[in-house]
């Protein structure tokens, strides 16, 4: 079977297709067929190709083909791409998404298994499955959103986490030039039976990890206040250029003291009216 | 119902059923449009299928012969199973033909709007193109490269991510 196939390869170049001659219609409809990966090697190709592969349109007909929207809901929500290189923005998806992972499979223990590969805990936090509160002590506006989250259990409690902006796959002057706003947010929520503090930290560092832009909160939550999830949100914006890591980090102190659902996102907003 | 005559560019003629001509939505449309109906009378003249000779012909309507009876065919709506290895196994036996026929027939089947027949010939070409570097492609296909060496350095570090990327997913698949 292999052998007849092959021969049928090799007698292919006695007869080979004239690329120059067919219709661009004719490539595009066999380049949609392949990974997105393998697209972009075929930006390597030849000119043809690469002119082809390149486009805002090919790109959203790529995802069309494979069922996705993407790109095109970033053009609906009348948002101008930043940067022109559309298989990044379609592989990547930089913008307008969380960039945390919601577990880690091959984490060594409950904590790591939970949360993003990137996090690091100080020993003394649990993740608890459901959520442990106090019974009788709920907020009206209390809602179980989560079956499971991170408690505390004594002392001051810490984790944190290093995120390479290179990972996004967006270059160092989309972050220079046009400062793409970073979010991170995360919900928290106290025990009722003891005293809650919450800080969190975000830190935008340079190449040589040096902090060029930051944001923090705190909130402290007396003992016997009602429980219920909120939501607790830092931000970096008009920051200096030479973005390379962000870094979170949050602390809390207390007896049962719960945090879920991390997020980090890189937002692609409305450009104002004389930048468009 | 009486078969339609098909007229291949080299003077070539096909007697062809309704229902296999209705894969190709080409020609569909085009019946639609002269408002011949399964109901009326053949037109007596072969039909001129002007861009695809009579090799190529032949093997189209072999293939909608055998497909004539498929569910959904080119229906946009089906869920369309996008992997390449999924071709059938009638279809791959079908495409063991030279390279330069499997794009005559792509060609055709895009001309004829013949989507199932596009999709397989398409996939197979796909699949020759899957998992090879750059210049076993161009070896495959007979391209030369056209870039400049300055080219090739900007699309190496527009690239660049790309292999970032595989180098990052490596890294964690190693911890």
């Amino acid at each position: 079977m292999l052998t007849s196939s092959e021969n049928q390869i090799t007698s292919a170049a006695s007869s080979p297709f004239d690329w120059s001659t067919a219709n661009p219609e004719i490539l595009k409809q066999i380049l949609l067929r392949l990974s997105k990966n393998e697209i972009v090697k075929c930006r390597q190709i030849c000119k043809s190709w690469k002119a082809t592969t390149y486009g805002r349109s090919f790109w959203i007909e790529k995802e069309e083909y494979d069922r996705e929207s993407y790109l095109k809901e970033l053009a609906e929500i009348g948002k101008p791409f930043l940067g022109n290189d559309f298989a990044i923005l379609s592989i990547r998806r930089p913008f307008n998404r969380n960039l945390l992972a919601t577990g880690n499979p091959e984490g060594k223990n409950n904590i790591a298994r939970n949360a993003d590969r990137r996090w690091e805990f100080s020993r003394n936090w649990i993740f608890q499955s459901p959520p442990l509160f106090l019974d009788g002590w709920f907020s009206e506006e209390f809602e179980d959103l989560f079956d499971g989250c991170y408690e505390t259990t004594y002392g001051w409690s810490d984790k944190v986490l290093s995120f390479d902006l290179r990972e996004t796959g967006l270059t160092a002057d989309v972050f220079d030039n046009q400062r793409p706003r970073i979010f991170f947010s995360e919900y928290f929520a106290n025990r009722s039976d003891s005293e809650c503090v919450f800080v969190m930290i975000i830190s935008l560092l340079n190449e040589k990890n040096e902090h060029i832009a930051g944001d923090q909160k705190r909130v402290e939550i007396p003992e016997y206040q009602l429980q219920k999830w909120q939501k607790f949100e830092v931000c970096v914006e008009s920051y200096p250029p030479g973005a390379c890591y962000v870094n979170v980090k949050i602390m809390a102190k207390g007896y049962g003291c719960k945090v879920a659902r991390s997020h980090l996102e890189v937002r692609m907003e409305e450009t104002p009216e004389e930048f468009v | 119902m009486q078969p339609i005559k098909l007229v291949s560019s080299d003077g070539e003629i096909f007697e062809v059923d309704r229902d296999v001509i209705k894969l190709s939505t080409t020609l569909h449309t085009m019946f639609q449009d002269l408002g011949i109906d399964e109901a009326s009378q053949a037109p007596t003249d072969p039909i001129p299928i002007q861009n695809v000779n009579g090799a190529i012909l032949r093997k189209v309507i072999q293939w909608c012969v055998y497909h004539r009876a498929d569910q959904n065919v080119g229906d946009e709506n089906d869920p369309r199973e996008k992997r390449t290895d999924d071709i059938p196994s009638w279809d791959v036996e079908f495409l063991k033909i030279d390279q330069g026929m499997l794009f005559e027939l792509i060609l055709a089947a895009n001309y004829l709007d013949i989507k199932g027949l596009l999709d397989v010939t398409c996939k197979t070409v796909a699949n020759m193109i899957k998992g090879k570097t750059p210049e076993e492609i161009r070896r495959t296909f007979n391209i030369k490269n056209d870039f400049t060496p300055e080219e090739e350095e900007q699309i190496r570090r527009e690239n660049a991510w790309c292999e970032l990327m595989w180098k990052v997913l490596k890294h964690n698949s190693l911890k």
